[in-house]
Order: C-alpha cells, then structure tokens, then sequence
C-alpha cells in the first residue's frame, strides 16, 4: 500500500509541475509515512519513468552538475484521477471504520 | 573533503552499475552526483549517504533488488537465511540417516558423551543409538519448521519497505 501511495504522491507533486529529485522531496516533507527519502526517490522515479507515467529532461546548472527535471506523461495523468479517487475513497471508508470505535 | 566524499561514492557506485546498461548507468551517476553536490552544499551530504546506504545497495534499488531498500532490513534477512541453512542441515540428517543405518544421535552411558554421526558399537558397548527410528522424521519435521520460519521472515522483510522497491 506504501508504494501505492508513494506513486500517487509523486503524481500528485508533480501535476502541473516540472520538479527536479530534491524539489520534489523537499514538497512531500512532512510525509514521513511514504518512506520517500534521498536513497529511495531515484529507484522510484526511474521506476515510474520506465512504465511510461512521468518524463525526463536534463537542464545544464549554473551552480554544479545538470538537474534532471520530470513531469507527468498523459498516462500519468491519466493514472492520477482514479489513483486519487480511490484514495479519497478508501481514506472515508477508513476514517468511519476507526471512529466506530 | 565534501568534493572526494561524492568522488569516492560515484565510483564504487559506478561499479556496481556495471552490469546495467551503460545509457541508463550514466543517467543514475549523473542525477546521484547533482544529488550529492546539491546536498553539499546544504550541508546534509553526511546525512544523505547515511540513507542512501552503500554504493552496492543503491545501485541495487534500481534493479528493483528485494532486501536492498532498508538497511533494518539486514537483520531479519540474515535470520531468515541462518534459518534456511539449518533447514538443508535438518534435511541433509534426514536422508542421511534414512540411507545409513549406522549414522544417527548416538550416547554412551559409560562417557555421557552424545554424537551425531556414525558409529558400529560392539555389544558389550555402552554406545545406544537413541530416537533410531524417529531421527530421519524428526529432522524433517524440523527442516519443515525452519523453512517455514525462515520464508516468513523473508516474506515480511521483503514487504516491508515497499516504497524503495521499484519492482
């Protein structure tokens, strides 16, 4: 379920935005419960890039090496929609379950 | 220091994408070493070779490698293969003593010595073989345990963690 919502956070960073890995970090922090971290971001990115979901461009740096950018394919954005409803959802269906408590 | 830090890193990490294709090998050192010098410069780089681990374990999370993604995983993974090995050792005393009748737990009332292995006791020998007919089930059933056991922790370590395993 993690790595669901790790993918949906990313898509959801990254819907109308082109971020680099730090920046795209740097707008899930706080979200400490996806297990995005400096070692886990790139396997993911790559992995999500190699299903076709986000795209990639290299910018040249005036400050240090190029930055590699990604935004959403249209299959990502098509996955987001329905990602982000399911999640919304399951995030109700969860929230009635433990307040019957 | 900050500079041969990052160097050193982006060569082992560059040996261990070796085997990767090279295209797609490059494109990973690139974005790690923009990774790193921009953390430099934050003065996080300590910090950010903290979590990425080993040179070895990440380049292994892009290959979509179980185990590699956690180092808390390392514990659990080494049980579960300890107890893997105990396993083949119960199974391997199993056929064993199935296929040889003079291998099994032997003790000698006369020593209070007590050995696994094989042995032709005279008569008059205070050597007994003990559990003779249970030890070849017996050991199965222990392999059975273990392996259980031991596929249990692995499958737990494996689904833990999901997140920094892309496969």
């Amino acid at each position: 379920m993690r790595k669901g919502a790790a993918e949906l956070a990313v898509l959801s960073v990254l819907d109308g935005d082109e971020l680099y890995g730090i920046e795209i970090l740097e707008r899930l922090s706080g979200a400490d419960g996806l297990g995005l971290s400096d070692g886990t971001i790139y396997p993911l990115l790559k992995r999500m890039q190699t299903e076709g979901r986000i795209a990639a461009r290299w910018e040249p740096s005036v400050t240090g090496p190029p930055r590699k950018y990604y935004r959403l394919t249209q299959s990502g954005r098509d996955a987001l929609a329905p990602m982000a409803d399911f999640w919304a959802q399951f995030q109700q269906q969860m929230n009635t379950i433990v307040e019957r408590r | 220091m900050s500079n041969q830090a990052i160097t050193a890193y982006l060569e082992d990490l560059a040996r261990s994408l070796a085997d990767m294709d090279r295209y797609e090998a490059r494109d990973i050192l690139t974005e790690t070493e923009s990774h790193l010098h921009a953390r430099a410069g934050q003065g996080r780089l300590d910090e950010t070779l903290s979590d990425m681990g080993t040179p070895q374990a990440y380049a292994a999370r892009f290959r979509g490698e179980p185990g590699a993604a956690s180092p808390a995983r390392l514990p659990v993974l080494a049980a579960s293969g300890v107890l893997v090995l105990l396993a083949f050792f119960m199974a391997g005393v199993a056929v064993i003593d199935f296929l040889v009748p003079s291998f099994g737990l032997w003790t000698n009332s006369q020593t209070g010595s007590v050995v696994l292995g094989l042995a032709s006791p005279s008569p008059t020998s205070a050597a007994r073989e003990v559990w003779s007919d249970w030890l070849a089930m017996a050991s199965l059933g222990v392999c059975l345990v273990f392996a259980g056991l031991g596929g249990v922790l692995a499958r737990n370590a494996f689904a833990s963690g999901d997140a920094g395993s892309p496969a």
